[in-house]
């Protein structure tokens, strides 16, 4: 029987992709790249007129120019990061590249670093409105 | 770029608004009736109409969802409540009635606490599948405009039935990344490789007031337990096994 974990997260990853990791982000991309479609089509002749031929692939890209309108958020953050989510991911890539742990060793780990993670968190935020209390 | 959801659902509203006009226009204007002013009267009452309702449906939804909230976690209150009164009377009946009454108030109390485990594996995972399964219903909301407005545009504009790809093939992704994602989380297999689990580090990060603590006070559950195949061996009775 296939291991339906690794198939699942594989078109998960797969569905990631093309989505983009932000569904609504690309739905609204999506809608909005529609709307220079629908304007290029109805001026479709007075274009064509001066000799630029519209076909298929325009409109494609106008639906791409709006998927990657409304991800430019996602495309900034891909370079930018920030500081936890990289000091947290060098600890996962870490955990899972190794080879010497067994998965459900792996498993266990990854549970613990986000479970470390969020007690982290939660101190972080009580520091910060103790903070806010102090300077009010 | 983050789109506040009342916003987002003030441009739904207008776009359904804006469809529902076109709509009502087209069909006054097809039923021979060439006065302007009453075309457009008309389809401006009915995406009216049509906007009021899309937002009365999405503040239902809203509701809904606290009210959900709101009961889990009245439910677990009465719960700790009620093991708390079974502790009490347990005490007293120790006392009073003796050892037979005690065994009887002890297998309550540990219904109730068999209970409240089955209220905790509302974990953090059900919470980001939760989550994720709103951001994917308004996209699939959108997927369904996306559609309509190629129906009109198919209608009006001739652009061909192309223009049905994005709306179809969007709904149709969504569609199926739900349902893998639940069936991930149902499993147990969410959350245990580097990426889903920096996916769901960032919900948290995101929503950290509503998911810090559980309701009892104690530290929520973070993965659900995987759901393990069982063995063929442990299935056979026992003499074939020795067999």
């Amino acid at each position: 029987m296939a291991d339906m974990d690794l198939v699942t997260k594989r078109i998960n990853a797969a569905l990631n992709i093309v989505l983009f990791s932000y569904p609504k982000r690309t739905s609204f991309g999506l809608l909005i790249g529609f709307v220079p479609l629908i304007l290029i089509h109805t001026f479709k002749s007075n274009i064509e007129a001066k000799g630029i031929s519209i076909d298929w692939l325009h409109y494609l890209a106008c639906e791409l120019i709006g998927v990657l309108l409304m991800n430019l958020k996602s495309i900034y953050e891909a370079f930018e990061g920030s500081s936890i989510d990289e000091a947290f991911s060098n600890t996962l890539k870490s955990i899972e590249k190794n080879t010497t742990l067994s998965n459900q060793e792996k498993r266990e780990l990854i549970t613990k670093t986000l479970a470390a993670q969020i007690d982290s968190l939660s101190t972080d935020q009580v520091e910060k409105v103790q903070k806010q209390i102090i300077e009010k | 770029m983050k789109i506040e959801r009342k916003h987002m659902i003030s441009i739904l509203g207008l776009l359904l608004a804006g469809c529902g006009a076109l709509l009502v226009a087209k069909i006054i204007g097809m039923s021979g009736i060439k006065n302007t002013f009453l075309t457009s009267f008309f389809g401006v009452l009915i995406g009216f109409v049509c906007r009021e309702l899309f937002k009365k449906s999405v503040k239902h939804i809203q509701d809904l969802e606290g009210i959900q909230i709101k009961n889990l976690r009245e439910k677990n209150k009465k719960l700790l409540k009620e093991k708390d009164e079974l502790q009490n009377k347990t005490s007293l009946k120790i006392i009073n009635a003796g050892s037979a009454a005690v065994i009887i108030s002890l297998s309550i109390s540990k219904k109730i606490e068999k209970k409240i485990a089955e209220n905790k594996n509302q974990t953090v995972v059900n919470l980001f599948l939760l989550s994720e399964k709103k951001s994917l219903l308004i996209s699939k909301f959108i997927a369904m405009i996306l559609l309509m407005l190629g129906v009109l545009a198919m209608i009006w504009l001739d652009l061909g039935p192309t223009c049905l790809l994005p709306g179809g093939i969007l709904y149709c992704l969504l569609e199926f990344k739900e349902r893998i994602l639940t069936y991930r989380v149902v499993n147990g297999f969410f959350g245990a490789n580097a990426a889903e689990a920096l996916a769901l580090i960032k919900f948290i990060h995101e929503n950290i007031d509503d998911i810090g603590n559980n309701s009892d006070g104690g530290k929520r559950k973070i993965l659900n337990d995987e759901i393990k195949p069982q063995p063929e061996s442990a299935s056979l009775p026992s003499e074939v096994q020795h067999g």
